[in-house]
């Protein structure tokens, strides 16, 4: 059941990129935004049908960080493991958790290239500072040997 | 500490979800369009633009201080008082407007001349209306007009001949376009269009969510024939302007005479060029070469324009075998732009 709940955010995020990509294709737009300058504003316009590679590059993301979750002995660790079991287990739920941000922040380019929120650069920073604290504060309670 | 590691995750993941759904509301209220209009420079101004509140009376303020400085029609204005050669200290706008038309007359050979507007009164297509000038009438106003008379020392205007005066009628709505454009911008403002005179601003998307869609007359060549649309352009962002000879002229022993005065020659032009709308970054730069444009003609023009980057253009022309037929030639950034391409 807990891991049931620690896996829902990120699968829900996914799904959400693939029904608002799908909003987007059904919704009779002529282009959507392709790129955003620094202050949030559109400065490449494209093809609706190119909100698709969002969605596919967020499962692309996904399967392979679910992998990684799977697979935590193919992470890099700080130093020598005392206790692999349990490090192990620390390194799934810190690559869990980076799927999950991972996955909001695809969430939130799909929102911003459907329109439906604004684009904002420092939104993409915290969620990426957010990512670098979770990958910190999770290895720094990995145990190693000194 | 486990389980105060746990809350504090599921407290970043609600943050996360109550952040994009504030950011989605936030979004449909600011979604409302707002529309504006009125008189500015003797024309009509109709403004598109997102935004949760009106800012038309910004607008008006923002026009009616560029109206202070740039319109020959306001007696008190710098440029008319630049005129009457009254010292007089220059604004920023003045300035910017001044340096570009001196650019842009350098780069069209002289063509666009804002120091023309004598020639145009006295062709009658200006303030004053009157019989048409002889040559030597001609002669004499041409010796007072040349853009090259004139030069900025600091924020005053310069005159090598006191008799030479400013009208920047051909490329000033379009900079106004920028200015409101700017300030929208500066607001925040992501989506508008600012259409002032027939010149045209756009950014973003139109309330459907679209491009903008700018029409293009055709022209008139027969008298009496409706003006319809002759293409429609589909912009997301810069300055359109167009400039004609079917809408303004007189006609003389069943004559037409055209209102775009050759700054070179000092006579209407003669040519089978009918329209020209030009695409710019900025609309400034697209109204002043659409009227350079105009006096050129169509194979002087091709030839600049392909030689202009950043600047896209649409020529409507009468063809010269069958001159009830309208030809067009449109550079390939501006076909791009053509709805149904």
């Amino acid at each position: 059941m807990k891991r049931f709940w620690r896996e829902m955010p990120a699968l829900l995020f996914l799904l959400a990129t693939f029904g608002i990509a799908l909003w987007v294709l059904t919704d009779d737009r002529d282009a959507i935004p392709l790129h955003f300058n620094i202050r949030g504003e559109v400065d490449s316009w494209g093809e609706a049908w190119s909100v698709v590679w969002l969605p596919l590059i967020a499962l692309a993301l996904y399967g392979l960080l679910t992998l990684l979750q799977h697979r935590p002995q193919w992470c890099n660790y700080p130093g020598k493991l005392i206790d692999k079991e349990r490090a192990y287990r620390q390194m799934s739920h810190i690559v869990c958790r980076i799927k999950t941000l991972v996955m909001c922040l695809m969430l939130y380019i799909t929102l911003c290239v459907a329109q439906v929120v604004d684009s904002n650069i420092f939104v993409v920073l915290a969620i990426v500072a957010a990512i670098i604290f979770v990958t910190i504060t999770g290895w720094s309670r990995i145990d190693t040997e000194p | 500490m486990d389980r105060r590691y746990a809350r504090s995750w599921v407290a970043i993941v609600l943050f996360l979800v109550a952040f994009l759904i504030f950011s989605a509301l936030r979004r449909c209220e600011s979604s409302r369009y707002q529309y504006d209009e009125g008189v500015i420079f003797g024309t009509f101004y109709h403004i598109t633009y997102r935004s949760p509140e009106s800012l038309a009376e910004e607008i008006k303020q923002q026009l009616l201080r560029f109206d202070a400085s740039l319109s020959p029609f306001n007696d008190t204005s710098l440029i008319s008082r630049v005129n009457r050669n009254e010292p007089v200290e220059t604004d920023r706008w003045f300035r910017h407007v001044f340096m570009a038309a001196q650019q842009i007359y350098a780069r069209t050979g002289g063509a666009f001349d804002p120091t023309v507007s004598p020639l145009v009164n006295a062709w009658g297509f200006g303030f004053k209306e009157g019989a048409f000038p002889d040559s030597t009438q001609v002669d004499s106003l041409l010796s007072h007009v040349g853009m090259d008379k004139l030069s900025l020392d600091g924020k005053k205007v310069l005159k090598s001949d006191t008799a030479v005066t400013l009208n920047f009628s051909a490329i000033a709505k379009g900079y106004a376009c920028d200015v409101i454009g700017q300030m929208l911008s500066d607001r925040g403002v992501d989506d508008f269009m600012v259409e002032i005179g027939g010149e045209v601003v756009v950014r973003g998307r139109n309330p459907e969510g679209k491009a903008w869609r700018v029409g293009v007359n055709r022209p008139t060549i027969a008298d009496g024939e409706a003006g319809t649309i002759e293409e429609i352009l589909q912009l997301t962002g810069g300055g359109l302007a167009t400039s004609g000879n079917y809408r303004n002229y007189r006609v003389v022993d069943g004559k037409r005479i055209a209102h775009t005065i050759d700054p070179a020659t000092g006579y209407p032009v003669q040519h089978s060029l009918l329209s020209a709308t030009v695409l710019a970054p900025d609309c400034m730069t697209a109204d002043a070469y659409a009227t350079a444009f105009m006096v050129m003609g169509l194979e002087r023009s091709r030839a600049l324009v392909d030689s202009l980057p950043g600047i896209e253009a649409l020529f409507l022309y009468q063809n010269p075998v069958d001159t009830a037929r309208i030809d067009y030639w449109v550079t390939p950034g501006m076909q791009a732009l053509i709805l149904g391409n």
